[in-house]
């Protein structure tokens, strides 16, 4: 008796140790981290807990303190963005998902005690899933691909978010350099309008001529206001991507430069793509783990199958009197319900991730013989912009002051040519922040995933 | 003549002593004169080869965003004409300008001029061809000639006038004119063709060379002088002369001869102008070198009056040209005879018939004719843009008489004689000597 309560004992100890297991995602965060440097050059933080949060919080303030740079912001956001930690922690849901998929199901204890106690045989049995012997393996395939995917999702969510910071400090950095020329353009053109009127006095200038320059100037104080506005999204994008306030006044370069680059062949590019797109890797998992779970509703036909000693006698003589202890299987016969409706849509679930994946093959090829042009074009445009059209717009207007001071030529002239010379500067600024963006966009298209990912 | 060329220490120490006393007295002139004195204008000095534009401009020192050479003077309250205005003294007619009377002081006719900004209606909003609208007959309608658009133009005259009134006066008189100028910078008449001394020219400016300084706005000048000549002559600013004049300030000047060679009925005078004005601008453009406008006395046709006279009168027609371009003007119906220029009339030996008389810029020409064709007949320049208001720069259609365009209106002396009559008796008379 003694000996039968001891193996209770130790079968309880067992079975409540088993229930000890605990989640570790560590492991698919440090995946996320080697992804995630790889391809954004700077330290990756997962903040697991207010103290922490802090502790970012205060790195994050006193990066920013002494001048904040472009790849400065692209930290401070890994560090200190909300939505980025939010994001990882589908990390810690995808290991306990994993962690799941690999437990055994508990097994039944079931009991039946005849009453009176002398009067019939009582039965017990302990019943085990023994249909988890080839369910858990393929549900713990398919979990463990799923939390690949959310690596390779929370490595996309990385670089998202680094690449927004930039592109709200390039932003930030534009659009309060084109502040500052439109409200040039501003005085300029007020200049016109008030020159236009002198003119129309002289004679030298028709109705429509002078309502066009007060029109110009009327136009180019709207063109102020939106300017102002574009200052101010940038301004809180880069808040909010950074969830630091008042994070853009940290920034002290009023010029936007363009991001130094070596291009490599298009071909080798593309290639490189393909093979370390993360949108890509996510869709090859999806195949695999739709496989997989193709594989687990096929064994999911014989879905409940339970296996298990059981003991029947007289609780009155459990030592005396007729005991008989053996085991008991116990199967859900596949006879209505085999399954078939989801080993059916597992099958189209599965071609569908094969012909997305093909899809998305094709829209990588897209997006970086896109992009990769783009920023050839840019680059050449701005070249074209800096070389020839702004030294040619200065020699104009040196030449208009010039001979405008010889009175050869009418100050309405010198500021036609200012004009044109702002605007030229204009389009030298959305030029270099167009470039700086492609390029990004090129970097996401050769290692992320396309913006328009769900 | 060898002994000329033997160096002697006596015309050594001459030589010497002379080319010292030359180089101070040069050093002395220069100092005096300073490196950037207007002198230098004046002595013809040679351009400063600087950037190949004679000497750099000091320039624009000012806000070029306020106008400092506005067409009004904002202090200065426009004056009314003077009381001689309006006061018909000698012969001549010149249609749409009152004449200007003059007042004595002694022996001297005394002419008061008020240069100042004035506003000058070219054409009235009506047209002749609008109103007489109604007499186009079946079938011609669409061929009606188009509206003449009104204009008004802002410019400067004299005496509430543009071109100023014409002044008149004998060979021999003594004249004394007095300028008030109301406009917003210097001004100054020349006397244009006039022979008189250098003094009194009134081509001013502020080079020493120049006679006279321009008369201040507000300020008051006096020219005077005596007549020694005849003829059609001119006048017109004598500083600025390029705006200026472009803007208006111009006028003729007759001075009859002491005897009249013969005499004459009617004695028109037609100033010859044009302007460039943006459409719409009332403001001349003095920069553009394409007139837009052409007119005789500050008016176009149809707002400019017919030339009226009788048949078989003696017309005499003086044209003085203040534009910058050629005119033929050409008469229908009549040869006449060119009998002046400003220099004063032709030996009659040397004058010539025509039927169309060229005036260059800056010259008069006059020419007499007898009347005695009746007829409304065109008078107007032959070059054909200079008879249309903004020239070619509007929709054509049907061109209306506008421009240099007027009528030599010849009144049959036979009542009821209708000289649009095919059937009205017509005889050509015998030629008279001398037209």
């Amino acid at each position: 008796m003694r000996a039968k309560i001891s193996l209770g004992i130790e079968i309880l100890l067992v079975l409540s140790l088993g229930g000890c297991v605990t989640v570790q995602p560590e492991s698919h965060f440090e995946a996320v981290q080697t992804l995630g440097q790889e391809r954004v050059q700077t330290e990756i933080v997962w903040s697991q807990d207010a103290e922490q949060v802090q502790e970012n919080f205060q790195r994050a303030s006193t990066l920013a303190q002494d001048g904040l740079t472009r790849d400065e912001a692209a930290h401070i956001a890994i560090l200190n963005n909300r939505s980025l930690q939010a994001e990882l922690e589908n990390l810690g849901l995808a290991a306990a998902e994993l962690t799941q998929a690999g437990l055994l199901q508990n097994p039944t204890l079931e009991a039946f005690v005849a009453f009176p106690l002398s009067v019939g045989s009582s039965g017990l049995g302990l019943i085990g899933w023994l249909s988890d012997l080839w369910q858990v393996p393929r549900r713990k395939r398919v979990a463990a691909l799923a939390a690949r995917q959310a690596e390779y999702t929370a490595v996309w969510h990385v670089m998202l978010t680094a690449y927004t910071a930039a592109h709200a400090w390039d932003a930030v950095v534009a659009t309060r350099q084109l502040l500052h020329i439109e409200q040039e353009l501003l005085v300029v053109r007020g200049k016109a309008a008030q020159r236009l009127q002198i003119r129309y006095g002289h004679g030298l200038a028709d109705t429509t001529e002078m309502e066009e320059a007060v029109s110009m100037q009327a136009g180019q104080e709207i063109a102020v206001h939106e300017a102002k506005q574009a200052v101010t999204q940038a301004v809180t994008l880069l808040a909010q991507t950074l969830a630091l306030e008042n994070a853009a006044d940290f920034i002290s370069t009023h010029t936007l430069e363009t991001i130094h680059f070596e291009q490599q062949s298009l071909q080798v590019t593309l290639q490189y793509a393909m093979d370390n797109r993360l949108d890509l890797a996510i869709a090859h998992a999806e195949v695999e783990r739709r496989a997989k779970q193709h594989e687990l509703e096929r064994a999911l036909i014989w879905k409940t199958v339970l296996f298990g000693p059981r003991w029947e006698g007289d609780f009155e003589d459990v030592a005396g009197g007729e005991n008989s202890i053996g085991p008991t299987l116990s199967i859900e016969l596949p006879i209505f319900d085999q399954n078939q409706a989801w080993i059916a849509a597992s099958s189209y679930q599965l071609r569908q991730a094969i012909r997305r994946l093909e899809a998305l093959q094709r829209l990588v090829a897209k997006e970086v013989v896109e992009h990769y042009r783009g920023l050839d074009r840019m680059h050449a445009a701005l070249l074209i912009l800096e070389n020839r059209l702004l030294p040619s717009t200065d020699t104009s207007v040196n030449y208009a002051q010039e001979w405008n001071h010889k009175m050869q030529l009418p100050f309405i002239t010198v500021l036609t040519e200012q004009v044109h010379q702002l605007e030229v500067q204009r389009r030298i600024v959305q030029t270099r922040k167009m470039l700086n963006d492609t390029w990004r966009m090129l970097q996401l298209a050769r290692l992320g995933a396309s913006p328009h990912m769900p | 003549m060898k002994a000329s060329k033997i160096l002697t220490r006596r015309k050594l120490l001459t030589a010497f002593a002379a080319a010292t006393t030359g180089a101070l007295s040069a050093r002395r002139a220069v100092s005096l004169a300073g490196p950037a004195s207007p002198a230098r204008l004046d002595q013809n000095a040679e351009l400063s080869a600087a950037d190949g534009h004679g000497h750099p401009m000091h320039g624009m020192s000012m806000n070029p965003l306020v106008d400092r050479f506005p067409r009004r003077h904002p202090d200065i309250v426009l004056s009314s004409p003077p009381r001689t205005m309006g006061r018909q003294m000698g012969r001549v007619v010149t249609p749409g300008i009152p004449p200007l009377g003059y007042r004595m002081d002694g022996d001297v006719k005394v002419f008061e001029l008020i240069a100042q900004p004035v506003e000058v209606v070219i054409t009235e909003p009506d047209s002749v061809e609008h109103r007489h609208a109604p007499t186009i007959p079946e079938g011609h309608q669409r061929f009606q000639p188009r509206s003449s658009q009104p204009k008004t133009m802002l410019a400067w005259g004299y005496n509430g006038n543009c071109p100023g009134p014409t002044l008149e006066a004998t060979e021999g008189d003594r004249v004394r004119i007095i300028l008030r100028n109301e406009l917003p910078e210097p001004t100054s008449i020349h006397w244009h063709g006039f022979e008189l001394p250098f003094s009194q020219d009134g081509a001013s400016g502020y080079h020493p060379f120049e006679a006279r300084r321009p008369v201040l706005p507000g300020q008051t000048e006096v020219y005077e002088f005596d007549l020694m000549q005849s003829g059609t002559l001119m006048y017109h600013t004598g500083f600025n002369v390029m705006k200026q004049e472009a803007l208006g300030l111009s006028g003729a000047f007759v001075i009859h001869p002491r005897r009249q060679e013969r005499k004459i009925d009617k004695d028109f005078v037609l100033v010859l102008q044009q302007w460039t004005f943006q459409p719409g601008n009332p403001n001349p453009n003095i920069n553009a070198m394409e007139p837009s406008f052409a007119t005789f006395n500050g008016k176009t046709a149809p707002s400019f009056p017919q030339l009226v006279v009788h048949q078989g009168d003696q017309v005499r027609i003086r044209f003085a040209n203040l534009s910058l371009l050629y005119h033929p003007i050409h008469i229908h119906g009549h040869v006449f005879e060119i009998v002046g220029t400003t220099g004063g009339p032709i030996p009659v030996s040397a004058r010539w018939r025509d039927v169309t008389v060229t005036i260059g810029p800056g010259e008069t020409r006059d020419i007499e004719l007898d009347a005695w064709n009746p007829g409304t007949w065109r008078l107007h320049c032959h070059v054909l843009h200079h008879i249309m208001n903004q020239m070619p720069d509007q929709p054509m259609g049907i061109a209306p008489h506008e421009g240099m365009f007027t009528h030599l209106k010849v009144i049959p002396n036979e009542r009821g004689y209708d000289p649009r009559s095919p059937r009205a008796p017509w005889e050509y008379p015998p030629k008279q000597e001398g037209i």
